[in-house]
């Protein structure tokens, strides 16, 4: 099966905050996403998800550096003339971010700018486009829909911009959607019906889904492989099962161990020290300082993400894997049984 | 329990004023601390928890209720008794960059509430600081440091050494772990956790994430629009919640298990704003078991034993 999306070998880097040069922060990153499939992109604050996410669309502005390829109905988006890359972008690929409000118009309705959209896109009348907003207001769980299409973004909630959102970037049916963190912004059960939503459409439509998220609850819930990133680089990446049942980068299965463990014992296993700043990482294994499991030819080279112990559908960025049997049971639940 | 709790909230509301209309943010909450014990306060944006917890410490004005702490009377006491209480009574934020003075090291940080009630001068002072700033686990070399210099975690634990340095005996967190990575965050858990059996402090959490609460509490109260809607110990809580909120409230947590995968039972629309709460029971409006007098007449929180729920149809059983 041919990927929908291709990423290869993508490095991202911006002047260094201190001192000459540029710092990557995402480093060699290759990633596929498969048709029909949602693909995780997981990690801590700063491991280079989001710029990850930019790049594919060619968001990030100079001085930012991108380099490698991103295939996508075979061509390279990176080299794509403007021109072409525009009518990929809102269309084909469409993109929903954390926070709704930036990327929603103050001035125009809901109605109106996801009217817009399809109008520029399919090349609809305009009173067609309006009756499709509408329409796309009511599939992703709005109520009162045609009176809701007449409201300004800051007249809705938070929930409902997020649902604005979706609503604007699912208009034009894109095979490809990326979501970068967003359901991060609001409440739990919000979060729930946006997830359901997620689900639901990808299911009735078909697409693709790219999403970004610092959460193992939502990946769990969401995803059917999951990566996992790390100071810029991608260390782990295997269906959603086989992450959570056998982790096998130290990294991955310390995450999952910092997980409140709801009903288990009253000491988590803390990974020890932070995530280091882009550029500010150690030789050899980026993980090396913090790693239970650290050797001394991790400092000596990085290991390549490769199929941990021949299996080529889970790869590991680890000279020393986890076995296993590490996890000990099962994480728990946080909903009642 | 046999001893009097440490704190105790009677009938408690706060008001605000926002485009000069006046509502309650809290609304007659009456809750209690046992000397020792840890509360969780869960609920989502804009439920008043963090108002609650600023109103304990009379951090803002109460409009009516009572607080009581130890044998004080919270709510009438001088500004001068208050200040020297206020030793006893401290606060962790979610946002410790924010709540810590960017101008200060984190000598003087930390050395500020031994100042304030000259609890410690000269060599004792720093070598105080020097001894909560172990015990929180942050290197020695940060003391000459100021607070951007530091990253989030450390900032945190600053934070809590700060509040910790006047020995008291109650602590309020509010939201500490939110801002902070997951790895970093079980690291500050732990710390906390620590801090309170060696110290045997007492805790307000204030959280909107449920394991947060689970791994630390000893009892859980739900929060909505103001009000507490339910109150159980943890175990109870989440093996049995009664309150339909409650309920939903944990249906729509994500499960990290991808072999539980479930529909989410997520209860529709979004919370109703404080500044026009619905009539009723505040729930009413997204409520599937809501009837007739649900919109009409407000439940009662009922406590029978340890557990308590406001609901017309779930509050005794
Ligand atoms: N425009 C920029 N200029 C300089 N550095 C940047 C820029 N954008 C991102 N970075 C840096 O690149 C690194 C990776 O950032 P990125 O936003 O991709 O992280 P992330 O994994 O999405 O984190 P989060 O979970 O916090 O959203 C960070 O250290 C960030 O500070
Ligand atoms: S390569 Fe070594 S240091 Fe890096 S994660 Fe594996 S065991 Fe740990
Ligand atoms: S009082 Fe009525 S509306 Fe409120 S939670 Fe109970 S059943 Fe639902
Ligand atoms: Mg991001």
């Amino acid at each position: 099966m041919t990927a929908l999306l291709d990423i290869v070998d993508l490095a991202v880097s911006f002047p260094a905050s201190e001192g000459p040069g540029m710092v990557r922060a995402a480093d060699g990153v290759s990633l596929e996403v498969p048709p029909g499939t949602t693909v995780g992109l997981v990690g801590e604050s700063g491991s280079g998800k989001t710029v990850t996410a930019l790049s594919i669309l060619r968001l990030l502005e100079p001085p930012a550096q991108v380099r490698g390829a991103v295939r996508f109905g075979g061509k390279n988006l990176l080299e794509l003339p403007e021109r072409e890359l525009r009518a990929i972008r809102g269309n084909r690929i469409a993109m929903v971010f954390q926070d709704p409000m930036t990327s929603l118009n103050p001035v125009l309705t809901v109605g109106e700018q996801i009217a817009e959209v399809v109008r520029l896109h399919e090349k609809r009348p305009r009173r067609a486009a309006w009756a499709r907003a509408v329409e796309m207001l009511e599939t992703v769980g709005i109520s009162s829909p045609a009176q809701r299409a007449r409201a300004y973004p800051h007249e809705l909630s938070g929930g409902m911009r997020q649902r604005v959102m979706i609503g604007m970037a699912l208009a034009c049916k894109p095979d490809l959607l990326i979501a970068d963190e967003p359901t991060t912004a609001l409440d739990v059960t919000v979060q729930a019906q946006i997830l359901e939503l997620l689900r639901r459409l990808r299911a009735d439509m078909g697409m693709s889904v790219l999403l970004i998220t610092h959460d193992l609850g939502v990946v769990a819930e969401t995803c059917d492989l999951v990566n996992v990133m790390y100071a810029g680089r991608i260390v782990e990446r295997a269906p959603v099962a086989r992450i959570f049942a056998t982790p096998r980068h130290p990294y991955t299965l310390g995450l999952l161990s910092s997980m409140p463990d709801f009903a288990g014992p009253r000491r988590l296993r803390a990974i020890p020290g932070a995530v280091p700043v882009p550029g500010k990482h150690p030789p050899g294994c980026r993980f090396a300082d913090r790693c239970e499991r650290v050797l001394d030819r991790c400092r000596a080279a990085e290991p390549a993400l490769e199929p941990a112990d021949g299996d080529r559908a889970h790869l590991a960025r680890c000279c020393n894997l986890v076995p296993k049997e590490a996890l000990s049971g099962p994480v728990r639940a946080g909903a009642p049984s | 329990m046999s001893e009097a709790p440490l704190l105790e909230a009677t009938d408690v509301s706060v008001r605000f004023a926002l485009r000069r209309r006046a509502f309650a943010a809290v609304d007659g909450v009456s809750l209690a601390i046992a000397q020792g014990e840890t509360l969780g306060l869960v609920g989502e944006s804009g439920s008043g928890k963090s108002t609650l917890g600023r109103a304990l410490l009379r951090l803002v004005p109460l409009a009516s209720g009572r607080v009581r702490f130890a044998e004080h009377d919270v709510g009438a006491l001088d500004p001068a008794t208050l200040r020297a209480l206020r030793r006893r009574m401290q606060m962790v934020f979610q946002d410790a960059s924010a709540a810590l003075n960017p101008r200060m090291t984190v000598l003087d940080l930390v050395a500020e509430g031994l100042d304030i009630h000259q609890l410690a001068r000269g060599p004792e002072r720093a070598a105080r600081v020097r001894a909560l700033l172990a015990q929180v686990g942050v290197d020695e070399g940060a003391l000459p440091a100021y607070p951007h210099e530091l990253s989030g975690g450390q900032r945190q634990r600053v934070g809590i050494a700060r509040a910790l340095a006047v020995e008291p005996s109650l602590l309020v967190c509010d939201e500490p772990t939110s801002a902070l990575d997951a790895s970093v965050r079980a690291q500050v858990l732990n710390l906390l956790v620590d801090l309170r059996e060696q110290r045997r402090l007492t805790m307000l959490f204030i959280t909107h994430d449920l394991g947060v609460v689970r791994h630390i509490s000893d009892r859980v109260a739900v929060m909505y629009l103001g009000r507490i809607f339910e109150e159980a110990p943890t175990e109870a809580l989440f093996e049995a919640p009664r309150h339909p909120y409650t309920r939903a409230l944990l249906a729509s947590a994500p499960v990290p298990d991808p072999t539980q995968r479930k529909a989410f039972v997520a209860p529709k629309g979004e919370a109703a704003s404080a500044l026009d709460p619905p009539s009723g029971c505040a729930f009413h409006p997204r409520c599937p078991d809501a009837v007739e007098r649900c919109a009409r007449e407000r439940p009662a929180l009922v406590r029978i034993g340890a557990r308590g729920a406001a609901c017309h149809l779930h509050g005794a059983a």
